[in-house]
């Protein structure tokens, strides 16, 4: 009789989920280690992270195997087991020009301090696919780090060693007056004052219009697609960015607290982040024009989340945009990944009731239409 | 007639059929977020009507299904309390069963589908039929709490529309489907005064249910999840449905229709078309009520309170899970 | 108890009525919430039954968000539905069937007369927790019309 069947309602959810377990166990290939998936498809690792809202690698790569690849649903599971975490307390704030890169460019300029350090990227790649990873082997991996490591010498141009932390571009810009005051996007509060308050939206209600820390948090758990869909109609013409990369930089960020007993800080650990510093087109404040600042940070390797996030959260700063990029209520009310794909998925239940209460109107409504028609003819 | 209490030693080994951690706290959240909600729900029993924002706190179940009903009920519900859950009325709903499973797993607490038994009752898109008394909280869970999105899409412009009961977009809204089709468009989640002050969205109960609304013995708690927010209507309270002076409120119109099982006449029906025939069939939406008058028509001694009990406790046996 | 209840880190609160702040030190401790001043605090306890008279000024919540209100908490002499009392009430409104009538002792008319001026623009205002020490507790929220009577004969 339908969806929600007299009995048995019970029996077809509890068989639904074992299904699904059976569909991803059933076939002949060696199941998948966790450890296969953090080493090999570590950027999905890196994106679950960033929209699970928990750095956990291990658990990452076991989210997505057990979702089969379901992003949304890995990065949910995640979020659902933060929840239950319970809060031991807050890191220091950490300037990432303490970052150890891995991965640092700009273009603004073609030469910066430090150098332009590619990193791993693919961005220069050509996107063929390489056949050969079909018939992949343990021997045949020995084999390609020999090839990949031959041709490598220590030139002349450079260093032997490369430095654990690079300057900042953004400083030389800030050090020649050309960029405003670091503080200016902050929210002030009532008085005026400057609030260095950090508003946790996974406690506390978000209400509009939100402290920039609230606005930053909500994007650093976005989805990926959502913020990249909002920053790119800002960048195609439904805004007024036009962004320039000051500073990309992927790396490792020391997690520092304060020591409960001595007080003072110390390392915890490190995490792997991506952060963009976009520069967009000059204000002028107080009369005296200076380049606006855009901030996107997230966890693991993400560029294309920590580009979006910057231009995003330049846009906001500015508030005008012909489209909805500016709109910082419409921005983050419609980026997080875990609402986005629960809501749309809700549609499925059962909504009878409501439709049965729509068909009432639309029959009644029908019925006037008749009878209008009705008595336009008559009156003819 | 109370149920025994049953609890559950292993909350998760059934969920998944995976052996998932243990040791999760009495209703899963932490003491901070109930604290945070109790908080909220008593400044939302105290502006009846008005959304209170809270710190909604992700669950295993999905943003849309219900997170914001469970959250309300994990934060108030206790080893004394009797939990009953439906969805589009029926305790079977797939949608209710998982919920239930949930709850049960984090507490422990018995369940039934007696309405008039439990104590406290989460459900989605209805109200049961049969009136509930004082102590029982009815906990509905809200997709959309905000009456005035269908015509402003912005949080905070409607803020300052609730603030200054600035309402006049809304009414203009239905009069303008008067003019266009003799007959307003909304359905289900139409909206309402309460306390005569704040327009409230009742959530997507169908029209024939926002009666039960209006000075009721029992509490009402309203909570979205994915939206955050939290409202109520306590007892006593007015509620009224908005309508025009030459354009009444009206509920849904059954024509007539009964209950092919249970014969009644005065209940909320679902249309359904059936399986081999293809007719239209008409069922109570509200399954545990249904139930009650199927039992009415069998009863042997219509007046005997004694098989009434009875037959109670054999139509709705003591089930966790 | 009630503390205990709504209490934690993420509100303040602020105690009337007594000096030393052994009790404040107590409930920073139980519940570790902290300290505000009364203007701004989320919770303000008062042990003395009265709200200082006019120099309370709670915060009353915003036309946008009136939930950011404050919540009092009196500590009474005696709260009862008959009498004896120094104060009887006559109250009405949501979560009240018809009317209820409350006896208090411990508590001030002005007191009762300055929380009405406080919650008399719907929907701002405070609520109230009324506890004596027998543990009885009333609350009366700012949607709730109090009536102040002379005697209890007239409210019956």
């Amino acid at each position: 009789m339908g969806y929600v069947a007299v009995k048995g309602g019970r029996e077809a959810v509890e068989n639904a989920g074992k299904l699904l377990t059976y569909e991803r166990i059933k076939g002949k290939s060696e199941p998948l280690q966790t450890e296969q998936i953090k080493e090999q498809l570590y950027f999905l690792v890196d994106k679950v992270m960033g929209e699970g809202s928990l750095y956990a690698p291990d658990l990452a790569a076991l989210a997505i195997k057990q979702s089969a690849g379901d992003m949304f649903e890995a990065a949910f599971m995640l979020r659902a087991y933060r929840t239950t975490l319970p809060r031991r307390g807050e890191s220091l704030a950490q300037p990432t020009r303490e970052m150890r890169v891995v991965r640092r460019i700009s273009a603004a300029f073609k030469d910066i301090p430090g150098g332009q350090l590619l990193g791993a990227t693919s961005d220069y790649t050509l996107r063929l696919l390489d056949f050969d990873l079909m018939d992949d082997s343990p021997v045949r991996r020995v084999h390609m780090i020999q090839e990949l490591c031959k041709d490598l010498e220590p030139s002349g141009v450079v260093p032997q060693h490369l430095p654990d932390t690079f300057p900042k571009v953004i400083d030389l810009l800030r050090k020649e007056g050309l960029l405003l005051d670091r503080l200016q996007g902050q929210a002030a509060s009532g008085d005026g004052k400057k609030d260095y308050s950090i508003l946790d939206v996974t406690r506390q209600s978000l209400t509009f219009p939100a402290p920039r820390s609230a606005q930053m948090q909500a994007m650093a758990r976005g989805e990926t697609g959502g913020l990249l869909l909002l920053a790119y109609s800002n960048m195609r013409g439904y805004g007024d960015i036009h962004p320039t990369i000051g500073e990309l930089r992927v790396g490792y960020l020391p997690i520092k607290i304060r020591h409960p007993h001595s007080g003072r800080a110390y390392t915890i650990g490190e995490i792997k982040v991506t952060e963009a510093e976009v520069i967009a087109k000059f204000v002028g404040n107080d009369g005296f024009p200076k380049f606006s600042l855009g901030y996107g940070l997230c966890f693991g390797h993400n560029e294309t989340k920590a580009i979006s996030m910057a231009v995003l959260d330049r846009a906001i700063q500015t508030g005008e945009s012909k489209g909805v990029s500016g709109n910082q209520e419409f921005v983050l009310s419609h980026i997080d990944g875990i609402e986005s794909m629960g809501f749309c998925h809700h549609y499925k239940l059962p909504h009878y009731v409501t439709f049965q209460s729509d068909l009432d109107r639309l029959r009644r409504a029908q019925q006037e239409a008749k009878e209008r028609a009705t008595d336009k003819v008559r009156e003819q | 007639m109370r149920l025994k209490e049953k609890r559950t030693d292993e909350p998760f080994r059934q969920l998944n059929g995976s052996s998932l951690l243990k040791g999760y706290q009495f209703a899963f959240i932490d003491e901070g977020a109930k604290q945070e909600i109790r908080r909220k729900i008593l400044k939302a029993v105290s502006i009846p009507g008005y959304q209170v924002p809270f710190g909604s706190r992700e669950l295993p179940i999905a943003r849309g299904w219900g997170t914001g009903g469970i959250q309300i009920t994990l934060s108030l519900i206790g080893h004394e309390d009797i939990l009953k859950v439906i969805d589009q009325g029926c305790d079977e709903s797939v949608n209710a069963i998982n919920i239930k499973r949930f709850i049960i797993a984090v507490t422990g607490v018995p369940t039934t589908q007696d309405t008039i038994e439990a104590t406290i009752i989460q459900t989605r898109h209805r109200i049961p039929e049969e009136p509930m008394k004082e102590g029982q909280i009815l906990v509905l869970q809200v997709p959309l709490p905000e009456a005035l999105r269908v015509v402003e899409p912005s949080e905070m412009e409607t803020r300052r529309m609730h603030a200054e009961a600035d309402y006049s977009k809304m009414w203009v809204y239905l009069y303008e489907d008067i003019v266009r089709f003799g007959e307003i468009s909304i359905g289900a989640r139409y909206p309402v005064v309460v306390n005569d002050r704040h327009i409230m969205d009742p959530s997507p109960i169908p029209r024939w249910d926002i009666p039960k609304l209006d000075r009721a013995e029992a509490l009402f708690l309203f909570c979205a999840g994915r939206e955050k927010r939290i409202y109520a209507v306590p007892p006593h309270t007015s509620v009224k449905p908005l309508e025009f002076e030459d354009f009444k409120f009206r509920v849904e119109d059954f024509k007539g229709a009964v209950c092919s099982r249970c014969g009644r006449v005065n209940t909320f029906l679902d249309e359904i078309l059936h399986e081999e025939t293809g007719e239209k069939v008409y069922l109570c939406s509200d399954s545990s009520y249904c139930e009650k008058g199927l039992l009415e028509q069998r009863r042997p001694n219509p007046q005997d309170p004694e098989q009434d009990r009875r037959d109670i406790h054999a139509t709705f046996p003591h089930s966790n899970g | 108890m009630v503390l205990m209840t709504l209490l934690n880190h993420e509100v303040t609160f602020h105690v009337l009525g007594e000096e030393g702040g052994g009790l404040e030190k107590e409930i920073i401790e139980r519940t570790g919430s902290r300290v505000a001043t009364p203007n701004e605090a989320d919770f303000i306890l008062s042990l003395l039954g009265n709200g200082q008279g006019t120099k309370l000024q709670p915060k009353r919540g915003t036309q946008e968000y009136p939930d950011t209100s404050a919540t009092l908490i009196f500590l009474v002499k005696r709260l009862s539905q008959e009498p004896p009392g120094n104060l009887f009430l006559s109250l009405k409104g949501p979560g009240i069937k018809n009317e209820a009538r409350v006896c208090m002792d411990g508590f001030g008319k002005r007191e009762i007369l300055h929380l009405k001026e406080i919650n008399s623009e719907y929907p701002l205002g405070v609520e109230s927790i009324f506890v004596d020490p027998l543990g009885r507790l009333m609350c009366i929220p700012r949607s709730t019309q109090i009536e102040l009577r002379e005697t209890w004969d007239t409210l019956q």
